[in-house]
């Protein structure tokens, strides 16, 4: 297993090596001119690594001596793997530290035998858009961003028969779904954040559906949503209406849905705005042609 | 006329000091520091804020600066200012939920909130409205401008 690798002066040190501190100061040095801004701290990146799988003997800092240069993290789960954190300190671009980070998680996803690698990268960030294209990694679907400000549902919505449920049935109903999530909303995600809810209706017409949440004490996220049968407006639309009745005074924050998902206008009805878009990159590994 | 440390005496705002905000409240405390407003600034990059704070002292403000969304809370409940800068990008609760957060407290409500932000300039405007702000600054702040800036968000408080 490579541990660093000296590439144009620039080595790659596993992530394992440093305190959080280090590598959230590291981190937020490299996203300083970034076109969203998201800063963390230790803890949230010590959360970060728990919730999204993230491997750190994996995961690397490119450093030049005692300077260190940028970061990037892979999570891995079976057969497949997510870069992550790709980023390089502004005065130490257009080395090439970008690429030899890239290599570097793209070796170690191949060693621990994933089948496909995907990251998500800001909508108009050229830079990384070609690092990846020239990579292999495809464009596979663009992803929203969402926030939405506290306050009660404004639409009118038909009588729905509903149920507010709780941890365990949020589980039993993510393994029930069907739309193929992004990293940080897979089932394996949702259930290491924890605080999970669910809500159900069923309408008069027989459409049903249901949408999974995270509730934490400011703020609702995470949201899952699927009609099981029926019009996905006339279900979205109800089930919105009832998260935001419930929790009038949170606001909500929902990353990654899919720009076709046809929940998407309902989303929109009920005051959702859209921070940034992302898009999905995928590579594929070639299989290795089985033994004769 | 000294006060309490910590505590600020109001005196009538003097005729020198017309150009201030008709509300303006001119503090004074037992150093004699004579400020024409209390601005709390919610920004965890420390370069960021400390321009803004210098800026803001040069134009007699008196700047409190805390790091992280939480202590924005809580200082903007303990310190009561007359203005809040608020970095939408926080590490811990962000921006948006720290206004909204805000916004629910009787006695800040009507304290006018500000996003200091680098996003595009429209989704900036449309994320800070939506969440109850009174208005958005874009970063990297212009150090000429902002002064002004802060005074016309100051002028529009009740």
């Amino acid at each position: 297993m490579p541990t660093s690798q000296v590439q144009n002066r620039i080595d790659l040190i596993p992530a394992s090596a440093f305190s959080f501190e280090e590598l959230t100061e590291a981190y937020n040095h490299t996203r300083v001119d970034y076109m969203v801004p998201m800063p963390m701290n230790a803890n949230k990146l010590r959360e970060y690594v728990l919730h999204y799988d993230i491997d750190m003997k994996a995961s690397a800092v490119a450093v030049d001596g005692n300077e260190m240069l940028g970061l990037a993290m892979l999570g891995v789960r079976e057969k497949r793997a997510w870069i992550s954190r790709l980023g390089v300190i502004r005065s130490n671009r257009r080395r090439g530290t970008g690429t030899a980070l890239v290599d570097h998680l793209m070796a170690h996803a191949e060693q621990k035998q994933a089948e496909r690698i995907i990251i998500e990268v800001i909508k108009d960030n050229v830079a990384a858009h070609t690092l990846f294209s020239h990579k292999g990694f495809v464009p596979t679907r663009e992803l929203l961003v969402l926030r939405r400000p506290p306050g009660p549902p404004r639409l009118e919505i038909p009588p729905a028969r509903v149920e507010f449920l709780g941890y365990t049935a949020a589980r039993d109903l993510l393994a029930q779904r069907t739309s193929i999530p992004s990293w940080i909303d897979e089932t394996e995600s949702l259930l290491n954040v924890g605080n999970l809810a669910a809500i159900k209706v069923s309408l008069a017409d027989g459409s049903h559906g249901w949408l999974v949440y995270q509730n934490t004490i400011f703020q609702l996220g995470r949201i899952v949503i699927q009609t099981d049968a029926g019009d996905p407006l006339r279900v979205g639309r109800a089930l919105l209406y009832h998260l935001h009745h419930q929790h009038q005074a949170q606001d909500t924050k929902t990353e990654n849905l899919p720009l076709d998902d046809p929940h998407w206008p309902v989303f929109k009805e009920m005051g959702y705005l859209v921070m940034f878009h992302r898009i999905e990159m995928v590579l594929n590994f070639p299989k290795s042609a089985p033994e004769s | 006329m000294a006060a309490a440390a910590g505590q600020w005496d109001e005196v009538p705002n003097p005729a020198i000091f017309s150009f201030a905000p008709n509300h303006a409240i001119l503090r004074q405390n037992r150093w004699g520091y004579t400020a024409i407003a209390k601005i709390l600034v919610v920004e965890d990059n420390k370069q960021n804020a400390l321009l803004m704070k210098r800026v803001l002292e040069v134009n007699n403000h008196e700047v409190i600066h805390v790091s992280d969304g939480e202590s924005g809370l809580t200082t903007a409940i303990e310190e009561q200012p007359d203005l809040i800068l608020v970095d939408l990008g926080l590490p811990d609760i962000d921006g948006q939920t720290l206004v909204a957060l805000i916004k629910r407290v009787d006695e800040l409500k009507d304290v006018p909130t500000v996003a200091v932000t680098a996003w595009p300039e429209d989704t900036a405007r449309e994320m800070a409205l939506a969440y109850g702000c009174d208005g958005f600054i874009s970063k990297p702040i212009n150090t000429r401008a902002f002064p002004d800036q802060i005074a016309a968000f100051l002028t529009k408080k009740p």
